[in-house]
């Protein structure tokens, strides 16, 4: 574990966590497209 | 070091309730949670809309009737039970369920038409749901289950009970032949409508 | 929580739910077993129902109910930093609860009370399976009341400071509890036990299923909130970093909270007791107990990914593997989110109004159940414990590899275990069957999925007992040294000094809770006192 600078802490602590954003759209993304695919592909077409 | 461009977009939150500028609220995080308020507006949309507007429902009609005595009921007496169609050319299915079968134990429909399905139960709990299709309800003694629905596939299925309902539960199941359209005969009984009527 | 006495008052809790676990797994293995109709010598319907009745009540009443009063004793404490309010009426709580237990579980091992742990009327189980029930849900509530009050002492004692994450959150979650557990209090006091006791000849269904999904609903959350909670005060520390934002974690317990009650209904979609505009309403405000959720997944991965940027990892994605894996509470929680986006995404089916008729009472149902709870919920439980058991035994945790490996075996079975059971269900298998009979060759299609739920069971009870005898070596077995460590819970990124009332107190949402409580289910309750119901006899199985 490399020891950051104080400077380089402060902006880790302050910065906005890009990829956890990322991470959480696809994931969100993906369960919109499962859904429809549910909803429109299966439910629908079963009556 | 880190300016952070304050984007008014991301602040949205803060402006929305500004006495909360002093609790720090990250901008990617009020970014996130527009984006799931505009995931969650997407499902309950589609959902409210269809329900409103293309009658996609779940089983509803809110309808009491005795369990104890279906035999003595005009609608649920065994001879009346099963396929008709009414009137106005509605076709109607009247079931009992009751330990441990569907009655009558095997129904013969059209495809692609709206079926109404009128559920009792004449002892417990019951539920009933036939695979690959969206006819499922439970059957709630004291109540009537009425549904509506139409099946695309002509086929035989199975109709099975879905919900506990003694130690014969996993016996209980009948059958539907699902007719095509042009194939299917409607039976020749009138619906009964306020005497029995024996031919 | 360096007091013996208080000490053995957790850990009594915490051995009642993790014995009431293992017993459960060993039951739940034996029914998939059973289901497969593989082994025909185990062909019994009768005991097949009893196991499942009985490993329900002690997965989703026993093992929670007394995890969550164990872990809430310990939380009042330790964050806190005062001795526990009332020992002794906490005391009596857990015997209450205990005896309640004993009491339902004589009906339920000799078979007369094979009524499933939902016990639909008006198929009646022996009285004292509800009496039993009762006395757990009032001990339970003896432990709200400790919780309150010890909540309500010291923010007296402290005008206008923050009361602590972990203590505001549990005092959610019992303010959430008594709301909750109304409902089902209501069905079995004036309509199941004068029922099996012969008291009155006829209930009405509708009416019990309908308090009952007032309960059936936001218990999950009563379930879920410890671990939310050890995903906000214990993982961010644990990771090496701090938590992201203190004030959203407080706002994401209260709309969990709030919303988590007036949406029973969802449970209640194929049901033709209640009317189409109920269900729509219920179910919009399923979606809405949905965003607290989202809201969690970002806090606790934004405080995961500061940690993992604090140890090192560079890029859009090299935190996660930056991250402490070997640290069992952070290992818990990567598995535990990783079952939540499942487990919720099947959520979010079921909650989807008409599209209910695809999954409902299908094996869908319990393979989705397993998933979140059997998963999600119950493995940062074993996280909580890990962390625990060396505080409150004072010393080390036996072993942390094993633990590791039991986390691990626990995420692959669920995985393995509840994968085939979602697909069974859009295969159209019903749930609560005990063996398949049906003449129909669409069952063919079922049975490989089967054996696969064989091959998950087989795997979490080795993992379960693995859980067990680690927590049983690390309490019992002579240690080479002691363990001083102290309780850590995680500081956030920027300092809490004065929060909104709204924040730090549950008065207005009390109000809030009581006028949606009105709205969600007034009528639809009042409705069988006007319309002219039949009630049903006492049947039984």
């Amino acid at each position: 574990m490399e020891q950051l600078t104080e400077e380089e802490r402060k902006r880790i602590l302050e910065s906005p966590p890009m990829g956890t954003f990322a991470l959480m759209s696809v994931v969100l993304g993906g369960m919109v497209i499962a859904w429809l695919f549910l909803y429109y592909g299966v439910f629908l077409p079963r009556g | 070091m880190h300016t952070e461009p304050t984007k008014p977009k991301s602040q949205w939150l803060i402006k929305l309730f500004p006495h909360w500028a002093h609790i720090h609220i990250d901008q990617l995080e009020q970014k996130w949670i527009a984006v799931s308020l505009a995931a969650v507006a997407l499902f309950v949309g589609i959902i409210t809309l269809d329900a409103l507007f293309h009658g996609i429902n779940p089983p509803s009609k809110v309808e009491t009737i005795d369990s104890a005595s279906l035999h003595l009921s005009k609608e649920f007496a065994e001879d009346n039970l099963g396929v008709q169609v009414d009137g106005q050319g509605k076709i109607i299915i009247r079931m009992v369920a009751g330990r441990y079968s569907f009655f009558p134990k095997h129904i013969d429909v059209p495809a692609e038409t709206p079926l109404t399905f009128r559920w009792v139960s004449m002892d417990v709990l019951h539920g009933v749901h036939i695979p690959m299709t969206n006819m499922s309800t439970m059957i709630v003694p004291g109540y009537v289950a009425e549904i509506t629905t139409s099946f695309p596939k002509p086929g035989d299925y199975p109709l099975l009970c879905n919900e506990y309902c003694g130690l014969g539960h996993n016996h209980m199941w009948s059958n539907i032949s699902v007719i095509a359209k042009e194939n299917w005969k409607a039976p020749t009984k009138p619906a009964a409508t306020g005497g029995t009527s024996h031919e | 929580m360096n007091n013996a006495a208080e000490q053995k008052l957790v850990l009594s809790h915490l051995w009642v739910a993790f014995i009431a676990f293992v017993v459960a797994c060993l039951l739940g293995e034996y029914q998939v077993l059973e289901r497969s109709g593989l082994f025909p010598a185990l062909d019994s319907t009768r005991v097949y129902f009893a196991s499942v009745s009985t490993h329900g009540v002690l997965m989703a009443f026993v093992l929670t109910t007394f995890f969550i009063m164990g872990f809430g004793y310990y939380v009042a404490v330790s964050s806190l930093k005062q001795p526990l309010w009332n020992l002794p009426l906490a005391w009596i709580s857990f015997w209450i609860a205990l005896v309640g237990t004993v009491l339902a579980a004589i009906p339920l091992l000799t078979g007369n009370a094979s009524v499933l742990y939902t016990f639909y009327p008006p198929i009646v189980a022996h009285a004292a399976f509800y009496i039993g029930a009762t006395l757990l849900v009032v001990g339970s509530w003896l432990w709200c009341v400790i919780m309150l009050v010890t909540f309500g002492q010291w923010k007296k004692a402290h005008p206008g400071a923050p009361v602590p994450l972990a203590m505001f959150a549990t005092a959610a979650n019992a303010l959430l509890w008594l709301w909750t557990s109304a409902g089902v209090a209501l069905e079995v006091l004036f309509q199941l036990i004068p029922f099996s006791l012969g008291w009155i000849d006829t209930i009405d269904p509708g009416l019990a299923r309908t308090l009952f999904a007032w309960t059936l609903h936001p218990i999950v959350y009563f379930w879920l909130i410890p671990t939310y909670i050890a995903f906000y005060v214990f993982v961010p520390k644990q990771a090496g970093g701090y938590l992201f934002s203190d004030e959203m974690a407080r706002v994401a317990f209260i709309v969990l909270v709030v919303f988590a009650l007036p949406i029973g209904f969802h449970h209640l979609y194929m049901d033709p007791e209640q009317g189409q505009g109920w269900k729509l309403l219920h179910g919009i405000g399923t979606f809405v107990v949905a965003l607290p959720t989202l809201v969690t997944g970002f806090t606790v991965i934004a405080s995961l990914e500061i940690a993992g940027r604090l140890r090192g990892g560079k890029g859009l994605f090299g935190w996660i593997l930056a991250l402490p894996w070997t640290n069992p509470m952070v290992l818990a929680v990567i598995l535990s989110l990783l079952m939540l986006i499942f487990g919720g995404f099947g959520g979010i089916v079921n909650a989807s109004y008409a599209m209910n008729a695809m999954v409902h009472n299908t094996a869908w149902v319990p393979g989705h159940f397993h998933l979140i709870f059997g998963g999600t919920t119950i493995i940062m439980y074993i996280a909580i414990a890990y962390y625990l058991w060396p505080l409150l035994v004072g010393k080390p945790l036996f072993s942390k590899n094993l633990a590791l490996m039991q986390l691990w075996t626990w995420f692959i079975g669920m995985s393995i275990l509840t994968t085939p059971w979602h697909v069974l269900g859009l295969l159209g298998q019903p749930r609560r069957i005990s063996t398949v009979v049906y003449n129909n060759l669409l069952t063919l299609a079922w049975q490989p999925y089967e054996f696969m739920m064989i091959l998950g069971g087989l795997v979490l009870l080795g993992s379960a007992c693995l859980l067990i005898y680690i927590l049983a070596k690390t309490q019992l077995a002579p240690a080479a040294e002691a363990f001083t460590g102290e309780i850590e819970y995680a500081t956030p990124i920027h300092a809490v000094s004065t929060l909104p009332e709204y924040l730090n107190g549950f008065k207005v949402w009390n109000k809030v809770i009581a006028v949606l409580m009105a709205i969600s289910f007034g009528f639809p309750i009042l409705q069988f006192f006007f319309m002219d119901t039949f009630g049903s006899s006492a049947w039984g199985y």
